[in-house]
């Protein structure tokens, strides 16, 4: 090996919204598990004479989430074609963005096993999906459902240099946008789909490089854990391929998750011509830096600051994860435990918030109360419990008696005795827990 | 008294008081069509029972019979853009201005012929059939709404939509002596109509009176949420601002329209437009476009490569029909536009003609700043045979060379009829004015048939 060799990635995420209603069309914005064709219009369907009317709110969402991944927002931008024939392309073009794109230049900071550091985002477009293709073995079947719904595309630049890192820089994308609550980001049910674009570079002593003259696109990674296996596959098959002294083929992959190997994908490669230009059919769109900044006012942390943050205020394991899954639900957890006055500690709220499947729109003032009053059913102390418990046993000795002949279930009794004394405010774990305990003393 | 004859107004009056049904107004058209159109292939769909919504009797255009071009969607009913690729297809919804139209009362009598997906100059590109001239059938009778033209001609129904994107309802609505507006781009839902080039294409009424044209306007122009580039300026009242007195208003004549090339007799007509506004009262100011003579070029950059991505949907599929079912034009222009879009190619050629459509925009915007009002020849030629240019596109093109600017700048055009050459072809004319004027270029036009007559063939 003459010199040293640097895997240069660069991945591309999709991200479906998940707006109530699609892309570019009133159709609901629904495809997962539905019966085919079922949520489809003339625009949607491509017919002759539809036109596309922009999904404002898909729009907003958009520039929110380019502005949480610090890009640059275009003053002007606006929408183009991307023409390509495909059977589930209904128009034989894409309404995406190419020229001027939503969101530019932006970053994601990432830590963890891979490099710590700032991966760099080249821009945040918005498109619609396209249908999908179901491939029996006579025919193929084309479901337009899916068609239509709005796709935020996340193309970072050619800056990760490993497969864990791509991993790290993944789960951040995942993280970030489930946390503004725009998608579920499931891969499995496709709302969340990956490209990764590899090519290995050499470096001089210095440790520069140039970028190489390929690349080679991974299609369809439908897990975190294939794309890391794809990325280090791919990087020791060009590794070989350069070593021999040759340079790997510009082209087009498929991942094998079964065999753990990369395949060419079939179809002969040739240079693609998307014949790019501004959709006539959507004027531009114009936000004044004022209008931008105001969508970017609800951004102030990230979800990672958001669990530090509630790791430091006590909150433990799994719940912190889940509270800083959704900004709403930190929101709600901050304010609620601002409220409560320390009359509830965060690992109590953390756990009924995860436990009663809190719902985020909750108000803090209603989520205190419930808490509170919760806790002052079960206000009496155990040593109250305990004389309530002591008199009922005194004042039953017909019932202890059968007891002790082994009719357990007596117990029940006694424990409704002492509810009645405590008025319900006891813990019915505690009485019983104490019950039984005495029973066995009085022996 | 013959009924085919009467404005929509007179038609309305006697509906209103019951003097005739609407089912007989519908009939006396529908024999017209019977007598006129084997004769001419105006119409690709005729409407044997009409669909009247008697719920509709107090709306504008209730009974009122028309036509619409071959390319705007009706559900259940043919829509073939006059193309092999959709020679049987079905709409599946309606275009918004035929819903519009519906809701006005106004009832469809049939769908006319065109230049396959508006391709043309003449009828002459239509995968299904050739229109021919009513005032001769060895002419062409215009195009692309070839059909709109030659049904209005032979008054086959009271008014029409046709559709125009370089010229194809101005064009056509001269060489057939009838009235077509080409409206302010924005003005009228696009939606549901088959797209030709989509930044160009304008719908748009075509009358035997500008008074007609003006009424259809009313019940068809205004924001629809279907149509992302349509405005949501207020409508006013064109039919109530007709009458206005044009003394003292400015016409301005653009040189670079009025030059080698141009036929005598058209141009001598024109002029005789000129003295007619003149003695109106209006001021006669020469004015320059200086742009205009990239219009062709840019047109025939922008327009085909738009409708190469517009027809790529037609992909043998969905529509039965595969891409080699495109006719001649269809391809040409289909890899003209592939072509002017490539990788290498975009920045020298698409780019470049939508920087010079902006110049030739601002040519216009400047003009109206002197001007109110633009007068100019339609066609350079009359209407000329049926097979005279069929085999040189590049003549074809260049009957667009007076309508083509227009449609770039997106500004409004009434196309009106003002006499007949020599061999008793009609010669037509247009008023030019600025975006979303079409109140002003409708007074100006009312007022010259007011003095000078409609030209139809009844007429003297």
């Amino acid at each position: 090996m003459k010199s040293s060799y640097l895997p240069i990635i660069g991945i591309e995420v999709h991200v479906e919204l998940r707006t109530k209603s699609k892309m570019f069309c009133s159709c609901h914005n629904r495809h997962f598990g539905q019966k085919p064709n079922t949520n489809v219009c003339p625009v949607c369907l491509g017919l002759p004479g539809a036109l596309p009317v922009p999904n404002i709110k898909a729009i907003e969402e958009t520039i929110i989430i380019a502005l949480t991944l610090n890009c640059k927002i275009n003053s002007v931008f606006w929408f183009d074609r991307k023409n390509y024939f495909y059977p589930d392309l209904p128009k034989g073009y894409q309404i995406s963005q190419h020229f001027a794109p939503i969101g530019i230049n932006g970053f994601l900071p990432v830590f963890g096993e891979g490099k710590s550091g700032k991966i760099g985002i080249s821009d945040v477009h918005l498109e619609e999906d396209t249908g999908k293709s179901l491939h029996t073995e006579e025919t193929t079947l084309l479901d337009y459902n899916r068609s239509g719904v709005p796709l935020v595309e996340i193309v970072s630049k050619p800056e990760i240099h490993s497969s864990s890192e791509a991993k790290e820089y993944l789960k951040r994308v995942q993280q970030t946008i489930r946390w503004l609550g725009f998608s579920d980001c499931d891969m499995e049910k496709g709302s969340m789909r990956l490209e990764a674009n590899i090519s290995v570079a050499e470096t001089n002593q210095a440790g520069n490089y140039q970028l190489p003259e390929y690349r080679v696109e991974i299609k369809n990674l439908n897990s975190f854990r294939f794309v890391e296996k794809a990325i280090d596959y791919e990087i020791s098959r060009q590794i070989k391929i350069l070593e021999s002294g040759l340079l790997p083929k510009q082209e087009t992959r498929g991942f094998n998750s079964q065999k753990g190997v990369t395949y060419p994908q079939r179809g002969k490669e040739v240079a693609k011509d998307y014949r790019y230009f501004p959709e006539p059919d959507i004027p531009p769109f114009k936000f004044s830096s004022k209008q931008i900044s105001k969508f970017g006012e609800n951004i102030s942390e990230m979800p990672w600051q958001a669990e530090d943050n509630l790791m430091k205020l006590g909150v433990k394991g799994q719940w912190v994860k889940i509270i800083a899954r959704r900004k709403e639900t930190v929101r709600l957890f901050l304010e609620s435990q601002r409220l409560s006055s320390n009359k509830i500690s965060s690992q109590e709220l953390a756990g009924w918030m995860v436990n009663k499947k809190t719902k985020q729109d909750t108000k803090p003032k209603d989520l205190v109360e419930e808490i509170l009053t919760e806790k002052n059913k079960f206000s009496l102390s155990e040593d109250r419990i305990a004389i309530f418990a002591e008199q009922a046993i005194s004042e039953n000795p017909k019932a202890v008696a059968d007891y002790r002949q082994g009719k357990t279930q007596v117990v029940g009794f006694l424990i409704g005795q002492v509810q009645r004394k405590s008025q319900g405010k006891a813990d019915p774990n505690i009485v019983t827990k104490i019950l039984l305990r005495k029973l066995k003393q009085n022996k | 008294m013959d009924l085919w004859r009467l404005s929509i107004n007179q038609i309305k009056k006697l509906i209103k008081s019951g003097q005739v049904s609407p089912e007989e107004v519908y009939k006396v058209f529908l024999s017209r069509i019977k007598k006129f159109n084997p004769g001419l292939n105006a119409f690709i769909t005729v409407i044997e029972k009409p669909e009247i919504d008697k719920t509709k009797k107090d709306a504008p255009l209730f009974g009122i019979p028309f036509s619409m071009k071959d390319v705007y969607m009706t559900k259940g009913i043919k829509t073939t853009a006059g193309s092999a690729i959709l020679k049987n297809y079905i709409s599946q919804y309606d275009a918004a201005v035929y819903r519009r139209l519906k809701q006005a009362g106004a009832v469809l009598i049939g769908k006319t012929n065109c230049d396959a997906w508006g391709h043309g100059v003449s009828t002459e590109n239509s995968d299904l059939m050739t229109t021919k001239n009513p005032w001769n059938t060895d002419f062409v009778a215009g195009g692309s709404s070839g059909g709109s033209g030659a049904c209005l001609a032979k008054d086959m129904a009271v008014f029409d939509i046709g559709e125009d994107t370089g010229g194809s309802i101005r064009l056509p609505a001269s060489f057939c002596s009838v009235v077509g507006l080409k409206a302010t781009y924005g003005l009228i839902s696009r939606y549901g109509a088959i797209a030709y080039a989509s930044s160009l294409d304008t719908v748009g009424p075509m009358a035997r009176t500008v008074e007609d044209c003006a009424l259809v306007l009313e019940a068809i122009a205004g924001k629809d949420r279907l149509d992302a580039t349509s405005s949501s300026l207020p409508i006013p009242k064109y039919s109530q601002q007709l009458n206005k007195s044009i003394k003292g208003t400015k016409i301005g004549i653009p040189k670079e329209y009025f030059v080698k090339g141009l036929d005598q007799e058209v141009a001598q007509k024109v002029k005789q437009v000129i003295n007619r506004f003149e003695k109106m009262g209006a001021r006669i100011i020469k004015i320059s476009l200086p742009m205009t003579k990239y219009a062709i070029a840019v047109y025939y950059l922008i327009a085909p490569s738009e409708t190469s991505s517009n027809l790529s949907r037609f992909d043998g599929i969905r529509y039965g029909k595969g891409r080699g079912k495109f006719g001649d034009e269809a391809k040409r222009r289909i890899l003209l536009g592939t072509f002017a879009l490539s990788a290498g190619y975009y920045d020298a050629y698409y780019l470049k003609a939508t920087k010079i459509r902006t110049l030739i925009k601002r040519d216009f915007e400047k003009a109206f700043k002197t001007v109110d009002v633009i007068v100019a020849p339609v066609s350079p030629t009359p209407p000329f045979k049926i097979g005279e240019k069929a085999d040189d596109p590049l003549q074809m093109y260049l009957a667009d060379v007076f309508t083509v600017p227009i449609s770039l700048a997106g500004v409004p055009s009434l196309s009106l009829p003002c006499g007949f050459s020599q061999k008793g072809l009609p010669i037509g004319f247009q008023i030019i004015g600025p975006h979303f004027q079409e109140a002003k270029i409708l007074n100006f036009g009312h007022q010259y048939q007011k003095e000078s007559g409609t030209f139809r063939e009844y007429e003297n």
